[in-house]
């Protein structure tokens, strides 16, 4: 390959930080063109909820809760069954299966990695 | 280094002037053959043929429209961040052969990665969640849901090409992929390659650019305007600037990356702007065919979809790209 003389060749660090002069010289350009078009024509309303009034809705955005939970339930439906069916039997035994072999696969693994380790060292 | 050329790369080619001038032409264009593809005009009245008609379509909402706020929103926060993803879309193209005055780095890949599919998509979901609503909450939700399929299947489509190029001292260069690509096509080892690449960059094209069988997140009729609705005026001129710019830079990165671009010819030569404008039709048209001859998907179709066409076939691809550079 022929790097021309209108190739400026840098390595990887001072890449990013030439990109980062660039972007920041440009956000201020555009943000400053922009300010100088835009409209000064502001209008205050109220919250649209398809014509109810705000105190339809306990929070106007969904909790940080609600968002994880919808998105297990509806796009990680796998995942949700598998906990659902494996761990929420409703049965203290099958909950106490599950974390205990799941704990001691755990202790296994630091086990050996500690071995390992001290081995190795 | 060149202060004067790099503030002109900057502003002017192919920074800001041009990236927005070619990102609203765009804009025409598709709107145009989409409308021909469906037995419509398109847009016609404003300018010569209708040529201007995005033009006066933003220029319009930013200077006329009035900014509908409600006592949640943040409106100058949502300005800054939608700014900031279009600095970072234009600035990520500054890496394409297409600047005059280009910078080459080992790795500079990454740095278009990041600020192309990180910046600018994190950028436009903040600036939405600055005008909060029940209808907002819910697009972003859906455009989350997509970002984590769709960004990784363009990443890793643009890795085949990246991954196989192999140059001492320039690896996962963009500069030095896009002139190795056309060799890609030319050899039956990697052609298969390549084609995998391609496809499935051109369904993460139409997810990226949320146009249809995609268009989920800004589902008319369902939710409104998903993550939109609460822009208005210079507000959603910027929000739609950031998603024209998006659709051409993000095409452009698969005519030089994955096509090659206009070489082994140069860019000042005929043969090289032709093929160049050749490869750029190719993928706006099949792009515009996709918008006009599908309708929207469900949410867990759009995503089996993205699955099967894209990550699939960019990973089979990648895996056998790596198996290749290694024997």
């Amino acid at each position: 390959m022929v790097l021309t003389a209108s190739t400026i060749q840098l390595d990887v660090y001072h890449a990013v930080v030439f990109s980062a002069i660039e972007l920041l010289v440009l956000a201020i350009t555009v943000y400053l063109c922009y300010i100088g078009l835009r409209s000064k024509k502001v209008r205050y309303t109220g919250v649209y909820l398809s014509g109810e009034g705000e105190e339809v809705v306990s929070e106007l955005t969904p909790s940080v809760g609600g968002l994880y939970w919808a998105f297990i339930r509806q796009y990680a439906r796998r995942i949700y069954k598998l906990i659902f069916e494996r761990v929420q039997t409703g049965s203290l035994s099958d909950w106490f299966y599950y974390i205990s072999s799941w704990l001691g696969l755990l202790v296994l693994l630091s086990v050996i990695l500690s071995l390992l380790y001290l081995f190795a060292r | 280094m060149n202060i004067p050329l790099i503030l002109f790369t900057l502003l002017i080619f192919p920074g800001l002037i041009f990236s927005f001038t070619a990102s609203l032409a765009l804009e025409y264009l598709f709107r145009k053959a989409v409308a021909r593809m469906q037995r419509r005009m398109g847009p016609s009245y404003t300018g010569p043929l209708g040529i201007l008609q995005p033009f006066a379509d933003f220029f319009k909402l930013v200077r006329e429209k009035e900014l509908v706020v409600t006592r949640y929103s943040m409106p100058r926060l949502a300005e800054a961040l939608l700014v900031l993803g279009f600095s970072s879309l234009v600035v990520s193209a500054l890496y394409l052969p297409l600047n005059p005055y280009r910078v080459v780095a080992p790795f500079d890949f990454f740095i278009y990665i990041y600020l192309c599919c990180l910046v600018a998509p994190l950028s436009l979901i903040l600036a939405s969640l600055s005008m909060p609503g029940p209808y907002t909450a819910l697009g972003v939700a859906r455009m989350l849901t997509f970002i984590t399929l769709c960004e990784p299947a363009y990443f890793t489509s643009l890795l085949i090409p990246v991954v196989l190029t192999r140059q001492d001292g320039l690896s996962y260069s963009i500069y030095a992929t896009s002139t190795s690509a056309y060799v890609f096509w030319l050899n039956p080892w990697t052609l298969p390659l390549m084609a995998l690449a391609l496809v499935s960059s051109l369904v993460t094209l139409q997810a990226k650019a949320m146009l249809n069988p995609f268009n989920i997140p800004d589902a008319e009729q369902e939710i409104i305007a998903g993550f939109e609705t609460e822009f208005s005026g210079p507000l959603l001129g910027l929000a739609r600037l950031l998603h024209d710019v998006d659709f051409y830079v993000t095409a452009l990165s698969i005519v030089y990356l994955i096509m090659g671009g206009p070489y082994p010819y140069q860019h000042s030569s005929p043969q090289g702007l032709l093929l160049l404008a050749g490869k750029f039709a190719f993928v706006f048209l099949a792009s515009a065919f996709i918008r006009a001859s599908t309708g929207r998907l469900r949410v867990e179709q759009a995503l089996s979809v993205l699955g099967k066409y894209s990550l699939a076939p960019a990973t089979i691809g990648l895996i056998l790209a790596t198996i290749y550079t290694l024997t």
